[in-house]
């Protein structure tokens, strides 16, 4: 496989995880603009935990995914009694406080004879966990697939358990949820641990990616397009995110043709799918007539 | 289990509007009270305070002794009162069969959200799709409530109500938008499988239905309860009939 192909899978695969992370929140009624701050939590916790204080990869990364979640949820408690756009502007503000905050937040330790660490807007440089440990870039696309099948894998677990039709019940009719002795306030804190917990996952594993990290990256475009990914592939299945990261990234961004005109073509697609399809192109109804045919 | 409910002298207002005035009714387990009144008279805001969804400005509602009265619609729920709604409130994305699932969720421990066993999930399936058999929709399952008859909706509906095994159930105009072959139909239903072992409050504007299936009613008018009694009895009040009926007194 070639450089270039790896490099537009492996993006696909980490913009899955903001996409996902996005995605329940939507099935559970709630619009956010915001989850790249949980990609950033996840890029920097990550970072620190493996290149400031020297912890294996693995623990990294789960360091960056516990502190996501736990912040998602955290996020969550007070803004329960939100809903609609009042939410949506909740979550944007958050994120933009937390990139604010990545902006002055410095915290460097001297590492091997060099000053490692966050820098404030000056970024964060030196996540070299993948260049030590001599992990090809083809071998990386493996462990963000890796990770991408376990959340893939958790939700499936969700939808075979009870988890993803109460989130869906909420995100329909939280009244009635209320009424079928569903706590919508709990449900709505769980899913956002939950998507927390994803974007930083994606977060972690971006920053040992890329090597380099700054707040500028972590803007409100990215947020936007998390959450249009899911709007555009659908919300019946986890499938859908996926299939708008591919829209997005896989045809838009990689095909030369599209290159320059990329955001006008995905501003007209975003505009076209909600209008014909206002749940998505995977929505419930399409993901059911699947299944009844797959069930055959 | 049938439950006792006590309401006591509860009271209810919007803006300036008092939905409910010190409104007093008593139940005995398994029995059945058919509520009338004019619209307006505040028979759904008396479900909706018992179920949690508004909360009372004064008095009490107790089931079985316990005090309900400012709790969460999800606690009312899992203490065992289940209603259906006059105009009908299903999961309009979800299936049929994931409709009437939605009252199974409630008082599962938390591994379920993760995780169930093929057998639970078997075990769930045939007693949901039996439930479903009973209302004729079980070869419905899994289309969506869009794709049902008004009268399959009222019937789903109620099959959700009963997924729930409630002690306390509340429905709401179940004949609502019905003709009279439907009407007599529901009321079979719902003496059949609904109130057997269970105590429950029936609102419904059709006297054929009220009158089959409640031995005694309670009338609301203007928020207070005027009359209340065997259903025969309170027909016949001159009262009642001129605030519901619009009857002059003899």
């Amino acid at each position: 496989m070639d450089a270039f192909t790896i490099s537009v899978l492996s993006n696909i695969g980490l913009f899955s995880f903001l996409a996902i992370s996005a995605w329940v929140l939507l099935i559970c009624g709630e619009i956010s603009f915001g989850q790249q701050a949980y990609f950033a939590i996840g890029a920097y916790a990550g970072g620190i935990a493996t290149a400031v204080w020297q912890w294996p990869f693995a623990l990294g990364v789960g360091f960056g995914v516990v502190l996501g979640a736990v912040i998602g949820g955290l996020v969550a408690w007070p803004t329960t009694r939100l809903s609609g756009m009042h939410y949506a502007i909740a979550t944007l503000a958050f994120a933009e406080f937390v990139r604010s905050c990545l902006n002055v937040f410095s915290y460097q330790r001297e590492v091997d004879g060099y000053l490692t660490g966050p820098d404030g807007a000056n970024g964060f440089r030196d996540i070299r966990w993948a260049y030590e440990a001599g992990v090809e870039p083809l071998g990386y696309l493996g462990i963000i697939a890796a990770g991408l099948a376990a959340v893939i894998g958790l939700i499936a677990c969700m939808a075979r358990g009870r988890g993803m039709a109460q989130l869906r019940i909420v995100g329909e009719d939280p009244i009635l949820a209320g009424m079928q002795g569903l706590n919508v306030n709990r449900i709505r804190i769980a899913a956002a641990t939950l998507a927390g917990g994803i974007a930083a996952l994606g977060g972690a594993l971006y920053a040992h990616l890329a090597t380099y990290v700054e707040p500028a990256q972590f803007g409100v475009m990215i947020g936007v397009h998390s959450l249009a990914y899911g709007l555009i592939g659908g919300l019946g299945t986890v499938f859908g995110p996926i299939l708008g990261v591919l829209v997005d990234i896989g045809l838009l961004e990689s095909l030369r043709v599209f290159s320059s005109y990329r955001m006008i073509v995905f501003g007209g697609l975003v505009a076209l799918v909600l209008i014909l399809r206002p749940r998505g192109i995977l929505d419930e109804k399409t993901v059911r007539r699947i299944q009844a045919w797959l069930r055959r | 289990m049938a439950a006792a409910v006590e309401i006591q002298g509860l009271s209810c207002r919007f803006g300036g509007v008092k939905a409910l005035d010190a409104v007093d009714i008593r139940l005995s387990p398994g029995e059945v009270l058919g509520l009338i009144g004019p619209n307006g008279s505040g028979k759904t805001s008396l479900f909706n305070l018992l179920t949690g969804h508004h909360n009372p400005e004064a008095g009490a509602i107790l089931l079985d002794g316990l005090d309900l009265a400012g709790q969460s619609p999800s606690q009312i729920a899992r203490f065992g009162i289940a209603r259906t709604f006059q105009n009908l409130r299903l999961l309009r994305r979800l299936s049929v069969y994931e409709n009437v699932r939605a009252a199974r969720h409630a008082c599962a421990p938390l591994r379920d959200a993760f995780w169930l066993s093929p057998a639970a999930r078997r075990q769930e399936r045939d007693s949901l799709m039996n439930l479903l058999d009973i209302f004729g929709l079980s070869e419905k399952a899994q289309k969506t409530p869009a794709e049902l008859t008004l009268v399959q909706m009222r019937h789903l509906e109620i099959a959700r109500l009963l997924a729930a095994d409630p002690k306390l159930v509340l429905l709401d105009e179940p004949a609502a938008g019905m003709t009279s072959a439907e009407t007599q139909a529901i009321t079979e239903v719902i003496a059949t499988h609904v109130l057997p072992g269970r105590s429950a409050i029936v609102i419904e504007h059709k006297m054929q239905l009220v009158a089959a299936l409640c031995p005694r009613i309670a009338v609301l008018n203007a928020g207070r309860k005027i009359a209340d009694g065997p259903t025969g009895q309170v027909l016949a009040d001159s009262a009642v009939r001129q605030s519901y009926f619009g009857a002059k007194p003899c």
